[in-house]
């Protein structure tokens, strides 16, 4: 009898490998009654923890995919704003230059400002049109709010102003509550005055001045800037006059060329 | 209990392979057939009657994705495993290559059994496109676990080549 008891120890291997054949015999024979609970709880315990951090995982990319294209999107957009801020700026500008009239006898060339030179301040700008658009040296060159030059150089397609804020371009001009007459230079340390007003002149801040037309270049009646300040020195036959420029000549952009249309 | 430990972590790590690890490590459609190389090892390193009840629950967990094919995986990974252990008593399993041989050799006729179930038209292309490279690179897989179980690949090593 001791063989029985060592029966299983000897075949114990089959024993095992039956028991397995035999269950999957089983699982064969009664299909899905059995093997769907199998099936459930074995993805339950082994899959379903897997499955939810891959979704997870899945979603995180996603949402990182669509971060970067709404970040991408978003400096798109603010490029666009930007655009469009300056475009709404420039439409504003050239509306106001639409409402301004040129004198008898004259017609405006419209220009735009392309490149500028000077240190602390713009001294010449360089304009996108030249000599087929008409333009010509000594030209008066105004904006929208009043004298910002004359034409200096002119090429066939573009040109150089020399502005009011160059140091030998002076200008003959008025003072239109008096009547007093000056020259305007421009200096880097002082700014922009009005010399040679006799010290009894009746001028007072405020005032505005404008182009005499007595210097043979610009014409009459281009409005410069307005007095801010005003000193009579004792014993100087002359008044010390600064002008406030009624033109920033740090942001021009467009600017006109009055053209002479009759001879 | 604490016994099974390690079988319930290889579970675990077949669950883990079939969800996430597949798609990951996957060229152009050839799959690691890391199932089969983990019945293989304990086959290789454990005792028989362990083998042959892990292979069995190895194929059940395998077939989440394919429950109608539940009992044959698990009969034959358990039977693969009886097989690997069985070989292993009768051949010299000191070397690498031979280790190595014994798991791609496990590895194709799982891929092939698996191909069988699938009863494809296109077997034989199945074969050579997705079976026989599957084979190469579980194989390949294989080789590094081994190399780093005999010591013969380690980071020293690795430093000292570079």
């Amino acid at each position: 009898m001791s063989w029985l008891s060592s029966l299983p120890s000897k075949y114990a291997k089959n024993i095992h490998f039956g028991t397995i054949l035999l269950i999957a015999i089983v699982l064969f024979g009664v299909g899905s009654s059995v093997s769907t609970p199998i099936h459930n709880v074995v993805y339950t315990v082994f899959h379903y923890p897997f499955v939810i951090i891959r979704t997870n995982i899945e979603e995180l990319l996603v949402l990182s995919e669509k971060e970067r294209q709404l970040t991408e999107i978003l400096v798109e957009s603010s490029v666009k704003i930007s655009q469009m801020e300056e475009a709404q700026k420039e439409n504003i500008r050239l509306r106001e230059m639409l409402e301004f009239q040129p004198p008898a006898n004259y017609s405006l060339i419209a220009t735009k400002v392309v490149a500028t030179a000077g240190e602390k301040l713009a001294i010449l700008v360089t304009i996108n049109k030249g000599a087929e658009s008409g333009v010509e040296i000594n030209q008066s060159v105004i904006n929208q709010y009043g004298l910002v030059g004359k034409v200096n150089i002119v090429n066939s397609n573009s040109a150089i102003v020399e502005l009011l804020t160059s140091q030998a371009n002076r200008v003959a001009a008025r003072i239109t509550s008096s009547r007093d007459m000056g020259i305007i230079k421009y200096d880097f340390d002082e700014g922009m005055t009005l010399e040679y007003v006799p010290v009894q002149s009746k001028v007072a801040s405020g005032d505005t001045v404008i182009s005499s037309g007595l210097g043979g270049i610009y014409q009459e009646g281009f409005l410069i800037g307005t007095v801010s300040e005003v000193k009579r020195i004792k014993d100087d036959p002359f008044c010390t006059i600064k002008i406030e420029p009624i033109v920033n000549f740090n942001s021009i952009e467009e600017l006109f060329i009055i053209k002479k249309t009759t001879p | 209990m604490i016994a099974l430990l390690p079988y319930i972590f290889y579970c675990f790590l077949i669950g883990f392979h079939q969800i996430i690890l597949k798609n990951i490590t996957s060229i152009s459609g050839v799959e690691i057939n890391l199932p089969v190389i983990i019945v293989l090892l304990v086959a290789i390193y454990k005792d028989e009657i362990v083998s042959i009840w892990f292979g069995f629950f190895a194929g059940i967990v395998l077939t989440v994705s394919a429950p109608e094919q539940m009992a044959w995986q698990g009969l034959f990974l358990s039977a693969l495993s009886y097989l690997v252990f069985h070989l292993k008593e009768r051949m010299n399993l000191e070397s690498v290559y031979s280790r190595t041989s014994l798991i791609a050799c496990g590895v194709l006729l799982h891929n092939m059994f698996s191909l069988l179930l699938l009863q494809s038209d296109s077997f034989w292309s199945l074969l050579v496109s997705f079976a026989l490279p599957g084979t190469v690179y579980s194989a390949l897989i294989g080789s590094i676990y081994f190399l780093g179980k005999d010591g013969k690949l380690s980071i020293n090593k690795l430093k000292e080549i570079f």
